[in-house]
């Protein structure tokens, strides 16, 4: 079985990285998340229940996928919503991790791909084993 | 595929409800969030319809007890029952720890039991998985009523391969407790048994490096040389936006990936208790949360 591991060693880098991050961006809540549902790394306050979020953050990109796919569209590589008082930001971080950003406002740091982007390269840097495609279980 | 956090100490496993549509499988979960103690669960999510049929999923988290200090978190998942949902159906048994398969016991729904199993091995084919290597464990719904298959028949039927089963009448709760009691305790067995062998594996690559073999626990997309450079090439090509954003300097004196990342810790052969409520108990009839405000 390809079980997915996070070493201790990792745990603290990655949140090293998403706690700079969301000081910088002046992001609310972020969430790093496996493809599967589980939580991988969480910073920020959320009144709300970090699985529960992880879940439904994993079901509205793969949703965006199959949209992408009826409309030729293959790599979706991040999806967005906004609200009155808060919006969302999902992406991709290699083939199995998806990074969600809450922001405390009605619209999106104007750069945020560019932000995204450049968080998603460190946090591969730093832990390399995000670039596996661990939601499937190749070795059987 | 299991999750193992060493940074928080938690282990996180998935199973999937799965059978025809109307079988029962949401029934299953709301029972399961109303018995389970309101320490170890939290709010149930239900993807439905209007007419409460299962349109994406229902997402049931349980925190259960733990192995050697890491906390056991299952998730609990059902999948839309009508045939075609099938992308949907894909998509939640991605990554999928244990399936229950939720059977209809009415004699008029063989031929949906039929097509559901069938539907369900070719998914789990389709996400690079074999059903007979995954803990299943069957459920025969719907014993209330009338006109039903006796479990015999269901057997022969549903499950040749003498595959564990339950009998239940999940709306009053009766078997869903021992089926998720069942399915959890297969994934935790089939967790020990894979990381039991993985430690022995990696202690003998540690122990003599150059006469193991392990290729097979090599990263699939680990990066190599060219990769490297290739990205180096893509980042001066790229222009991006000035960003904010300074990232903290991380000593990078362990690597990351280059060894097997799977079972190199602590043991984790306790098996697991599971404390959950008795059988057998009367039950009030589920009230989804939205309509207990109107």
């Amino acid at each position: 079985m390809n079980d997915f591991s996070i070493y201790a060693a990792d745990a603290v880098k990655i949140q090293a990285l998403l706690q700079a991050y969301r000081q910088s961006t002046n992001c609310e809540y972020v969430l790093l998340s496996h493809r599967d549902g589980a939580v991988i790394a969480e910073a920020g306050e959320i009144e709300k229940e970090s699985s529960t979020l992880s879940v439904l953050c994993t079901a509205s990109f793969d949703s965006a996928q199959q949209i992408g796919m009826i409309l030729g569209e293959p790599g979706f590589q991040a999806v967005s919503y906004l609200g009155k008082s808060r919006s969302v930001y999902i992406s991709a971080v290699g083939n199995s991790i998806l990074l969600m950003q809450v922001y405390p406002d009605d619209r999106l740091p104007k750069n945020i791909d560019s932000y995204s982007t450049k968080l998603v390269e460190l946090l591969i840097d730093a832990v390399p084993a995000f670039t596996q495609d661990s939601s499937n279980n190749l070795s059987r | 595929m299991a999750t193992l956090h060493r940074g928080t100490r938690e282990i996180s496993c998935k199973i999937v409800y799965y059978g025809p549509g109307l079988s029962g499988k949401t029934t299953n979960l709301q029972v399961v969030h109303q018995r389970i103690p309101r320490d170890k669960k939290t709010e149930m999510i239900s993807l439905s319809t209007e007419g409460d049929r299962t349109l994406f999923f229902d997402f049931l988290p349980l925190n259960l007890g733990s192995i050697q200090g890491f906390k056991t978190k299952f998730q609990l998942y059902t999948v839309p029952g009508q045939v075609y949902y099938n992308a949907t159906r894909k998509m939640v048994l991605r990554g999928v720890d244990g399936v229950v398969f939720v059977a209809d016991s009415q004699r008029s729904r063989m031929a949906e039991n039929i097509e559901s199993l069938q539907n369900l091995r070719q998914n789990i084919q389709e996400n690079n998985l074999k059903l007979d290597n995954l803990p299943l464990v069957i459920q025969y719904n719907k014993r209330d009523l009338d006109d039903i298959f006796s479990v015999e028949e269901l057997n022969e039927q549903l499950n040749p391969d003498g595959l564990p089963w339950y009998a239940a009448t999940a709306h009053n709760g009766k078997g869903v407790i021992s089926t998720l009691k069942a399915i959890s305790m297969l994934v935790i067995e089939e967790f020990n048994r894979n990381h039991g062998v993985l430690r022995k594996v990696i202690k003998s690559f540690s122990d003599k490096a150059e006469s193991v073999n392990v290729s097979a626990f090599k990263p699939i997309n680990a990066p190599s040389t060219s990769d490297s450079e290739a990205k180096k090439d893509k980042k001066t090509k790229t222009p991006m936006a000035a960003s904010p954003f300074k990232a903290p300097k991380i000593s990078k004196s362990k690597p990351s990936t280059g060894v097997p990342r799977i079972g190199s810790g602590t043991g984790l052969n306790t098996p697991l208790n599971l404390k959950m409520p008795e059988e057998e108990i009367e039950l009030r009839p589920y009230i989804p949360k939205d309509k207990d405000k109107t």
